[in-house]
């Protein structure tokens, strides 16, 4: 019972706290799935009406839409990335695809089974095709029709969860989120939401089924007035201003620089308006966006840049000015983006300790831990166990040789430490657990690690366009400190309080808009 | 005038009509009888070519069918069919205007056309017009089909069995609603039956359909006394032996002709010889006038007893 009570009260403080950007993102989702289905619609009922007097292709129909049914929606968003790219696009054409089968199936069938003694009435009394199709075929299918169209409606809204995935946005972000993140809070947020959507549809389409045809006809009507009238006005009201699409990589660090990002530019020129995609998907995906031009700005890392990114030599030089001249030098060159100056933390694999372990044996860098290795145990990430940047790396260059060493989880490794049942792990320095668990990082004396700076990248033409947000953003290069970032993520990821809020104090507190 | 000339046709497994030609005058009430699956309703729908013959021609007034535009021709012939067929989505009145619609008929003409008949048929136009046809018993139904196949005042009506679900006493009334429109009205209607009760009847002619050839034409006395061959005497057979019409009295040849001056109510042919005695019991009268004959109170009697002689020899 306490535990229900605490679920439910986080649910509450959750939505409470993010409630705008959960409105923003069930209305995209709510978008996404009204236009699948508008599109759906004018395919499949047309499609329908005119194969009625063509059974054999009629059927033919039935089967490719069953079997485009049965693909995976994954594996089709997987083979739609290459022809349309990321984003929207994609996604309701996906939601298209698997939506059509019901609403062909159901209008196809309601349709060819209609009373022939009325059809032979119609035909006897010598209607215009015309008459027959719009006021006896269509209206004596109508309740088989919008079966159909009420079961791909829930189809789409349950499926549109998966946009999230390409960059679509609405409510399956949350649930990427709290997958990605272990946050169970925005994981049932968004599946909650997203299924009382669809329940809400299911029942309003069995509702306006019940609404004559006329009515329904000019409701629909008034609302697409209003709605274009009202987009209009807005447009015609509001004075001219540019967006810039800032997006972030998926968890809590990215969307606090975004955050950052977006303040600082707005503040600065107020006819800019930043639109944010936090969330938005791994390294590939917003490589991919800022090619494409969805969107505009990203924080990216020097490593990732040179190690993922350009083609050629992929190591990554110790000394972080090098690195990061290089990594600005190649996109340069490859890609025509221009890489802005990096801010000060550095975002690295760290060894680390307890605080006890650290006191005990006097640790202080990593050469240090060498001399009491034989006496420890560690635990780390499958990758970091195996990868030549890792722990053999860490053999060959110190020497380090660990009691015992063992692979776990990542989100586990921070836990076994705590909880003394090892005594070393990897992790990345601006984790927010180390602060959680007040763990000691271990200094890379030998500057062993490849070195990840974090900068914007964008493309060099909006560089050259935009020269005020290329200054504002450098006011960022050479600040946030590793244990500033740090204890931002912990805010953020431990505490759940909002980025934009924790990106915020952090420009107040160091004066960014005095 | 219809004209059907040599019509044959044919399916994959069956010869439905067999050249078959046939006349039927403007302003007749023609009746095709016949057991079922004689070809009697195929017959009736080359006229307005829901069936296309293998060969031969369909002509109104001169006219071939085949090169008419069908929907034109449709438009222009009431058709009624077995079960009423009304639309279950339009209200009475929608179906009743169905035809108009097509016509493009004002609206004003429409409404007072389809009031006009409303009340023909015996339903209040104020009460039903708004109902939905699931609202309606069989009888109304098929009652609101007859006003939705006279909206547009066709010269022709063709009537597929319309009345054979449904029950007897629904059956009667609207027998008698066809017969009274037909005298008001002068179209020509084309009925089709497998009853011969109702054929007898309704019908100024009735041609007898069987194996999809044509057995015979003629009024429905000279059926009842000259029957062209076995089939159909046979078919008529019941008849004579139990609910008797006066068409078969006058047939057996009992009546003398009309004089002037001869009073009697008025009755047809195809009442039976049960609702005579009723109207000589119920008339001052001693006799009743049917089809410029007139029958007294003494051809009923022997009338009857020739029955039980006929059934004596039996």
């Amino acid at each position: 019972m306490k535990r229900k009570v605490t679920v439910i009260s986080q649910l509450i403080s959750y939505v409470n706290k993010n409630h705008s950007d959960l409105l923003q993102a069930l209305w995209q989702h709510i978008s996404i799935s009204i236009i699948s289905m508008l599109i759906t619609i004018l395919i499949a009922i047309p499609l329908a009406v005119a194969l009625i007097n063509h059974r054999r292709i009629g059927e033919f129909f039935l089967q490719i839409t069953g079997i485009i049914q049965t693909i995976p929606s994954l594996a089709v968003l997987g083979i739609l990335i290459p022809f349309v790219g990321i984003g929207t696009v994609p996604a309701i054409i996906a939601l298209v695809l698997y939506a059509i089968m019901p609403v062909f199936q159901n209008t196809y069938a309601g349709l060819t089974n209609i009373d022939p003694v009325l059809l032979e009435a119609a035909e006897a009394l010598g209607v215009t095709p015309r008459f027959k199709l719009f006021k006896v075929e269509l209206p004596l299918a109508m309740p088989m029709i919008l079966s159909g169209i009420r079961i791909a409606t829930v189809l789409v809204i349950g499926t549109a969860t998966l946009a999230a995935l390409i960059g679509g946005g609405g409510l399956g972000t949350y649930i990427l989120l709290g997958i990605q993140t272990n946050n169970n809070t925005a994981l049932l947020v968004g599946a909650i939401l997203s299924a009382v959507l669809a329940l809400l549809a299911n029942w309003l389409i069995e509702v306006l089924a019940k609404v004559p045809l006329k009515r329904l006809g000019i409701g629909t009507l008034v609302l697409v007035i209003i709605g274009l009238g009202g987009t209009l006005g807005n447009k015609l009201l509001k004075p001219q201003t540019e967006t810039v699409v800032i997006a972030g990589k998926l968890g809590g660090e990215p969307e606090v620089l975004i955050n950052m990002y977006k303040d600082l530019i707005e503040q600065n020129d107020s006819n800019v308006k930043v639109t944010l995609k936090p969330n938005f998907g791994g390294t590939s995906f917003l490589f991919k966006g800022l090619q494409s031009g969805k969107i505009e700005i990203y924080p990216e890392f020097t490593g990732t840049i040179l190690q993922t990114l350009v083609k050629g030599n992929k190591e990554v030089n110790r000394n972080p000015q090098t690195a990061y001249q290089n990594a600005r030098d190649e996109v340069d060159t490859q890609f025509g983006m221009t890489y802005l100056k990096p801010m000060a933390y550095q975002n690295n694999y760290a060894v680390t300790v307890r605080q006890d372990t650290a006191t005990r044996y006097h640790l202080k860098t990593i050469s240090d831990l060498t001399q009491v290795a034989g006496q420890l145990s560690g635990a780390f990430d499958p990758d970091f166990y195996q990868e030549s940047n890792g722990y053999p790396g860490l053999k060959n260059t110190y020497g380090l040789h660990l009691k015992s060493a063992k692979t776990m989880e990542p989100s586990l490794r921070y836990e076994a430490l705590a909880n003394k049942r090892v005594d070393v792990t990897d992790g990345y320095t601006t984790d927010p657990q180390i602060k959680e668990y007040h763990l000691v990082v271990l200094k890379d004396n030998k500057s062993f690690f490849p070195t990840y700076q974090g900068a914007p990248l964008m493309k060099n033409s909006f560089a050259k366009r935009h020269p005020r947000i290329v200054k504002q953003l450098n006011r960022l290069s050479g600040k946030i400190s590793v244990s500033d970032m740090q204890s931002m993520n912990y805010q953020v990821t431990v505490k759940h309080r909002k980025a934009s809020v924790v990106a915020r104090q952090y420009l107040v507190a160091h004066q960014y808009f005095n | 005038m219809i004209e059907l000339i040599n019509v044959n046709k044919e399916y994959q497994d069956q010869h439905a009509l067999d050249h078959l030609s046939l006349t039927i005058n403007d302003g007749e009430l023609f009746v095709l009888v016949g057991p079922s699956g004689s070809g009697k309703t195929t017959l009736l729908k080359t006229i307005n070519r829901l069936v296309v013959p293998t060969s031969g021609q369909v002509k109104i007034d001169g006219k071939d069918v085949a090169d008419t535009n069908v929907q034109e021709l449709r438009r222009e012939i009431g058709y009624v069919l077995q079960t009423g067929a009304l639309f279950p989505n339009m209200t009475v009145a929608e179906n009743a205007s169905v035809q108009l619609d097509n016509l493009k008929w004002p609206v004003e003409k429409k409404r007072v056309r389809i009031a006009e008949l409303m009340t023909a048929v015996g339903l209040d136009p104020d009460h039903f017009l708004g109902r939905m046809p699931s609202e309606l018993s069989g009888g109304e139904a098929q009652r609101v089909g007859i006003v939705r196949a006279l909206a547009s005042k066709p010269g022709l009506v063709l009537m597929d069995e319309p009345f054979s679900a449904l029950d007897p006493v629904s059956r009667r009334q609207l027998q008698q609603i066809v017969i009274n429109l037909h005298q008001n009205l002068d179209s020509t209607i084309v009925f089709v039956t497998h009853d011969m009760h109702e054929a007898l009847r309704l019908a100024d002619r009735i041609a007898v359909v069987h194996d999809g050839r044509l057995q015979q034409v003629g009024t429905p006395t000279e059926i009842l006394s000259e029957p062209a061959n076995a089939f159909v005497s046979n078919f008529f057979a019941d008849e004579q032996q139990t609910d008797q019409l006066l068409g078969q009295v006058l047939a057996a040849g009992f009546g003398r002709p009309v004089q002037p001056g001869d009073l009697g109510k008025k009755m047809v042919k195809g009442q039976s010889i049960f609702e005579w005695a009723t109207t000589l019991q119920s008339s001052q009268l001693d006799q009743v006038i049917v089809d410029n004959k007139v029958l007294t109170d003494h051809d009923l009697i022997d009338y009857l007893a020739s029955l039980e002689t006929e059934g004596d020899s039996h």
